[in-house]
């Protein structure tokens, strides 16, 4: 079943257009929404957490119409949103803070909605640190009590922004383990910069940039787009569209092979950079 | 009580007093189980008997201080799950709200030496008890209620709990002696 | 403690399949013995117990009221909409120092300067609308992007923390006007103002963003009291410009506020909708 259908989004800011013409779907499991900084991932994700109407376009969420009050609100009753930046306030600690969202979500009843909050603490780890303060808290750790606060009511649709940014290897692995089972009930949108989330979690892959979408697929289909087109050299190659300095010594080469070139089978990151390639090099021509 | 080594319940309420979570945690683990199973005989049911367990165990840790010192702390808890109880049941009965303020518990020396005598005697002779004078006995006697708090928890007058008492006390002392 | 409860009978105990004379036996024996006690723990209740605790550990977690917090809760106020008056920034101390320090240095002019009454009441009304902006607005709330997608009525947070600020920044205006030179109807006359403009701001809150909102309705208040100010001159320049008409004036501002929020607080749910 479908949960999001968004189909030529635009965004207007003044005359710049954050969105130009977005389309996708996306269903049950993890999608991951990949592309560099001012992609318009973050835009189209507030336009999907109903936080923004788009200029244009037609969007649905859940089978709902968020241009609609009612609806609009039936969908923020089954969302969870993880903002890019998420704020504290700045005495609260961790309990504290996650019991003020479940407050924003309705939850009226005190026992349930402490049971709640203790529920999704425990869910990200945190179930320790639950009286801290959040200002004490390392980057990582906060980063679970946003990713908390996005789990309140077991939303059926999760909206996470650049959920692992500034995580370090380990706390990236153990998000991703966390996600994994999330996955398992619900949709999640997650955007992310880095190849590594979207190979290692999602399913599904949707690629950014400019406000378009470049390409909707499987992880695998999107490294297939560089097949043929990824070699190592011992020196760089001149005429590469893309061509960087291995751990090993050799250099990786994107674009047009040379014949004779020492072809590799090509990773998602491989096919990911293709299709910026392609980008950059339509945007020179 | 306890063998060497380990700490007592009032042991135990000191340092709840001094903020000691794993004090709870022990107390917790020591008095939830029988309390839970008292609380469901009371008319506690389902998620009421939890409530008013995690309500009294709350309470222990706010004011561990109003232990008098007199008598077992399980004694004292049960004072404390039993009152909340009548309390949270009052609320779905539509009752009166209960005075605040000391009343005398109308355990006497003699129901003291009735709590003391053991199993086979006391069943002997409480079973000779209509169900009524035993309900009235089990308020008053065994959960310490005043006269009016026994009165709300079994719903009846509180002048009723008195004659029942009276009645009860004399048919034991028959059958005792 | 020489006699404990047989096994088997703690067990009947336990499914309640026992009668009610050996039940207050046990019960009896139970609160004076430990040994008989522990012999319990192990019993068909685990699951509750252990839920239960979970539930103890997350109040001992949750925030404890503060005074605000407690005074609110006295009164009657809901526990979830006293936390949300308790976490609005503009509630806080470093906050409320800031308005009276403000008052103060108002009540410093008024006592000082000629005509420095003026001063006072022109001020007082910007108070809570300084209060409000900095309640709301995507600079200052820390969780107004999650406060947008969350279901929460936009109209009930607003109207929450606006009462809270404005009974807040009154009381402490209040006690500042008992600081002022002439305790005539003078010093009374900032409270209309404050609840006219504070309506106004809501009001136009449903059409802009509270920020911009609260911004207009300073700039505009203090371009007509100035404006007023000039125009009348000399001693009865506190009256000319506060006086009767212009209270009249506000009572009437505030009023038609009033409707217009009430008949537009389905625009407050759009987040940045509009």
């Amino acid at each position: 079943m479908t949960n999001v259908h968004v189909e030529g989004v635009v965004k207007r800011f003044g005359s710049t257009r954050a969105l130009d013409g977005v389309s996708f779907e996306a269903g049950a499991g993890i999608t991951g929404l990949l592309g560099p900084n001012g992609a318009g991932k973050t835009t189209l994700l507030r336009v999907l957490a109903t936080v923004m109407a788009p200029s244009a376009g037609e969007v649905r969420i859940l089978g709902r119409n968020p241009a609609s009050p009612r609806d609009r609100l039936e969908i923020r009753r089954r969302l969870g949103y993880m903002p890019q930046e998420p704020g504290f306030h700045k005495n609260f600690t961790v309990f504290e803070f996650v019991d003020y969202v479940a407050i924003l979500k309705e939850m009226t009843d005190r026992r349930e909605r402490h049971a709640e909050v203790a529920r999704v603490l425990q869910a990200v780890g945190l179930g320790e640190v639950e009286s801290r303060k959040i200002k004490v808290l390392s980057g990582g750790m906060r980063r679970r009590v946003a990713l908390a606060q996005a789990l309140l009511g077991e939303p059926e649709l999760m909206i996470l922004d650049e959920p692992t940014a500034g995580l370090d290897p380990e706390q990236r692995l153990r998000f991703r383990e966390t996600m994994s089972h999330l996955g398992e009930d619900r949709s999640i949108i997650l955007s992310t910069h880095q190849t590594e989330d979207v190979a290692a979690l999602c399913p599904r892959v949707i690629v950014m940039n400019h406000g378009r979408t470049l390409f909707a697929g499987t992880p695998r289909e999107l490294a297939e787009v560089a097949r043929g087109s990824v070699w190592l050299s011992p020196e760089r190659a001149p005429d590469a569209r893309l061509s960087y300095r291995t751990g090993e010594g050799r250099y990786r080469n994107i674009g047009a092979a040379p014949e004779h070139a020492d072809l590799v089978d090509p990773t998602v990151e491989d096919g990911y950079l293709m299709l910026l390639g392609e980008e950059a090099f339509v945007e020179a021509a | 009580m306890g063998p060497a080594g380990t700490i007592t319940d009032e042991g135990l309420l000191v340092a709840i007093g001094e903020g000691d979570r794993d004090a709870l945690r022990e107390l917790y683990d020591r008095h939830a189980a029988w309390l839970l199973l008292r609380l469901r005989r009371r008319g506690a049911d389902g998620t009421l008997a939890e409530e008013v367990l995690q309500d009294t165990f709350l309470a222990v840790w706010r004011k561990p201080q109003s232990y008098s010192g007199t008598g077992p702390v399980a004694a004292w808890i049960w004072g404390i799950g039993i009152r909340r109880l009548i309390d949270r049941l009052r609320r779905t009965w539509a009752l009166q709200p209960l005075a605040r303020g000391r009343e005398e518990t109308v355990v006497s020396a003699e129901d003291e030496v009735l709590l003391g005598v053991e199993f086979g005697d006391l069943a002997g002779a409480l079973a000779s008890l209509s169900p009524e004078l035993r309900a009235v006995i089990q308020a008053t006697v065994l959960d310490g209620l005043t006269t009016r708090e026994a009165a709300r928890l079994l719903r009846i007058p509180a002048g009723t709990v008195k004659t029942r008492m009276m009645r009860a006390r004399a048919q034991l002392r028959e059958e005792l002696t | 403690m020489t006699w404990h409860v047989p096994v088997e009978a703690l067990r009947r105990y336990e499914s309640g399949a026992i009668d009610a004379t050996q039940q207050l036996s046990i019960e009896a024996h139970l609160v004076a013995c430990d040994f008989c006690r522990s012999a319990l723990a192990g019993s068909a209740n685990r699951s509750a117990l252990g839920r239960t605790w979970q539930a103890i550990e997350a109040e001992l977690a949750a925030p404890a009221p503060g005074v605000i917090e407690r005074s609110l809760l006295a009164f009657g106020v809901s526990d979830h909409s006293a936390r949300l008056v308790a976490a609005t920034p503009s509630l806080r101390r470093s906050w409320l120092l800031a308005i009276a320090a403000v008052l103060t240095l108002a009540v410093l002019v008024a006592n000082g300067a000629e005509g420095g009454y003026i001063f006072f009441l022109a001020i007082a009304p910007l108070l809570p609308l300084a209060g409000i902006a900095a309640a709301f607005g995507p600079g200052i709330d820390p969780t107004y992007e999650i406060g947008i997608a969350a279901p929460i009525r936009g109209f009930r947070l607003l109207l929450i923390r606006s009462v809270a600020v404005l009974a807040s920044t009154i009381a402490l205006a209040a006690v500042a006007a008992l600081f002022l030179p002439a305790l005539d109807w003078r010093a009374g006359a900032w409270l209309l103002p404050c609840l006219a403009v504070v309506a106004t701001a809501l009001a136009l809150s449903t059409i802009v963003n509270p920020l911009r909102a609260t911004v207009w309705v300073a700039a505009t208040w203090l371009v007509g009291v100035g404006a007023a100010t000039w125009a009348a001159t000399g001693e009865a320049s506190a009256r000319a410009v506060f006086g009767q008409q212009m209270q009249v004036a506000v009572v009437v501002v505030a009023i038609v506020a009033g409707f217009v929020l009430r008949a537009r607080r389905e625009e407050l749910e759009r987040g940045e909708h509009r």
